[in-house]
């Protein structure tokens, strides 16, 4: 957990990637008013062919009202979002192009999961069958005679998944699709990511809240919070704060003025270790010798993946990091 | 298109809401028919001659027919409940993911929704003929079928019924929400348009409003005195042209909004 995955090459297999061609993903500032409220705020991201782009973001950053924008189903105040450089509303065959669950799940509860899909397949244009391949790849042909109402969260999700699918879409975009699925569904949904952006060469976008759902999945991420964009780039890269030294001691009273006189910035946190920044550990250990300061506890702390995305979209005072 | 309506009609045979609104307008047909004919049982006091049955007019075989079309407000929630739902349950996202052009799904549920309504239509006007028949034939009355109009007015119902329907999808594509569009429409038919006819201002163009001219269009409904009377033919084309107001009227204010 403490340093982000090695990204992945993002067009690893450049035979495949360049055959199936998917279309980039481009968000060119993007603006959303809602009457007097900007929930999205002039952002501007890309989404590039054969990688898994996660879209990040506390609750309420307007994640879920830029990928409807994207989509065409809410319209932008200003700014453009397009799919291979046309507006969602032009492009030719959408349902082969673009893939998107969004975060509600939206079903007519009476209908069953099998003809949900069909009606799907029916308005794409794809023959009846995909709807039993798709039941099939998500795991649904048990109950694919059951009406919606009776599913579970977790199976809505993968109802949701395999409607995205119908088309075998080159462009996926996924909103907070962890929600309500299981520990095996987020594993089997990651794979599925991955394979579409490696070996398929396809697009992925990939919205969440939780950083730790999609942090082993994707090549880039994309932060946002209030509607702006906060960050744009690899998860190795994201800044985060002064990496420090927990030193934990009973005589932290003759601790404190050694470390000052190294020029090292010293607080006592609320369980009474003391928390230093500016000076390395082998400098603080020898401090404490030379003092005859007792050592109950030494060690270096590295901010967290989870502790960097946190300071980055906390309002207003980023936390200091955990122990 | 094709794929619009085939996606449209799997829409409609997937849930069993419209088996069971079509139940419900066949009853209303049938009972209210049944209702009519039984009221004409005319029983003559011992030691008088029994008045003529009015059955055996024409003219009351006319009204029969017309009930035909008594259903007709559950085509209308039909045609309410077809695109309303959409938002209801937030499938008008995957509906308009897959089919972006937001004018053909509407043109589509419009057609759809047409067909629909043409069912019960048909449908309706069937079992009136049928609990005509029986009746009226237990009784020895012949029916003037074709000489006194009576299938014609059957047909015009089934017609009435159709484009109650459409009417329906116009509302539901003016107003999303369900609740709000099958309450308001049902309380503008039943009872708003009845406080017209007694507004001396505004009762002579009573009969342009929806519910009169579906009436001049079966044949049902007359004009309070002094007001405007709209032929068959002219009902029928004004209340498509109210269908086709709101439904145009929905796709330039409402459905360019954002879908939710």
């Amino acid at each position: 957990m403490e340093t982000a995955p090695a990204p992945r090459p993002a067009t690893g297999g450049a035979a495949a990637a360049v055959a199936t061609g998917a279309p980039r993903v481009v968000a060119d500032g993007l603006t959303k008013d809602f009457g007097r409220i900007r929930a999205v705020d002039n952002l501007s991201f890309s989404v590039e062919q054969g990688s898994v782009t996660g879209f990040l973001g506390p609750n309420g950053a307007g994640k879920t009202t830029t990928l409807r924008m994207l989509l065409g189903l809410a319209s932008p105040t200003s700014g453009t979002g397009t799919i291979g450089g046309r507006r969602y509303a032009e492009l030719s065959d959408p349902a082969r192009t673009v893939g998107a669950v969004l975060e509600a799940t939206s079903f007519l509860p009476g209908r069953t999961a099998r003809n949900h899909l069909r009606v799907c397949c029916a308005a794409a244009g794809v023959a009846d069958r995909r709807a039993d391949e798709l039941l099939d790849l998500v795991g649904l042909t048990a109950v694919a005679r059951v009406p919606v109402h009776a599913f579970s969260l977790g199976m809505r999700q993968r109802l949701s998944l395999a409607t995205a699918l119908i088309g075998e879409p080159r462009v996926l975009i996924l909103d907070e699709p962890a929600n309500g699925l299981d520990p095996q569904g987020m594993a089997w949904l990651r794979q599925l990511m991955r394979r579409m952006a490696d070996a398929e060469g396809r697009a992925v976008l990939v919205s969440s809240h939780v950083l730790s759902e999609v942090e082993q999945v994707v090549d880039r991420v994309v932060i946002v919070a209030r509607g702006r964009l906060l960050y744009d780039g690899t998860l190795r890269d994201l800044p985060g704060g002064q990496d420090g030294v927990v030193l934990r001691t009973p005589a932290a009273g003759r601790a404190v003025p050694a470390l000052a006189a190294l020029g090292a910035e010293v607080t006592i946190s609320p369980d009474a270790s003391l928390w230093i920044t500016g000076a390395a550990p082998s400098a603080v250990g020898h401090a404490c010798w030379q003092a005859g300061v007792e050592v109950h506890e030494l060690r270096a702390v590295g901010w967290t993946l989870e502790q960097r995305f946190l300071a980055l979209t906390a309002d207003p005072v980023p936390p200091g990091p955990g122990r | 298109m094709r794929n619009a309506l085939r996606s449209e009609w799997r829409k409609v045979t997937t849930t069993k809401l419209w088996w069971a609104l079509l139940l419900a307008a066949l009853a209303v047909a049938g009972v209210s028919a049944a209702g009519l004919i039984s009221s004409y049982q005319t029983g003559a006091p011992p030691g008088m001659a029994a008045p003529p049955d009015p059955l055996v007019q024409v003219s009351t075989q006319r009204m029969l027919a017309t009930l035909g079309a008594a259903g007709e407000i559950f085509a209308l929630v039909y045609g309410v409940i077809l695109i309303t739902t959409e938002f209801r349950h937030l499938t008008a996202r995957p509906t308009f993911l897959i089919e972006p052009r937001r004018g053909r799904v509407i043109l589509a549920k419009l057609i759809v929704g047409a067909g629909v309504g043409a069912a019960y239509g048909i449908a309706s006007a069937a079992v009136v003929a049928g609990v005509m028949t029986a009746w009226l034939a237990a009784k020895g009355v012949s029916i003037g079928w074709l000489s006194g109009g009576v299938l014609a007015t059957l047909g015009r119902a089934a017609i009435a019924v159709t484009l109650y329907a459409l009417l329906g999808v116009g509302i539901g594509v003016l107003v999303r929400n369900q609740i709000a569009a099958v309450i308001g429409s049902l309380a503008f038919l039943l009872v708003i348009e009845d406080v017209f006819a007694v507004i001396p201002a505004v009762s002579r163009g009573y009969a342009f409003l929806p519910g009169p001219a579906a009436g001049a269009l079966v044949g049902s409904s007359a004009p309070p005195v002094g007001g405007i009377a709209l032929t068959s033919l002219e009902g029928g084309l004004v209340f498509l042209g109210w269908g086709a107001l709101l439904a145009v009227s929905g796709w330039l204010f409402t459905m360019r909004r954002d879908i939710p």
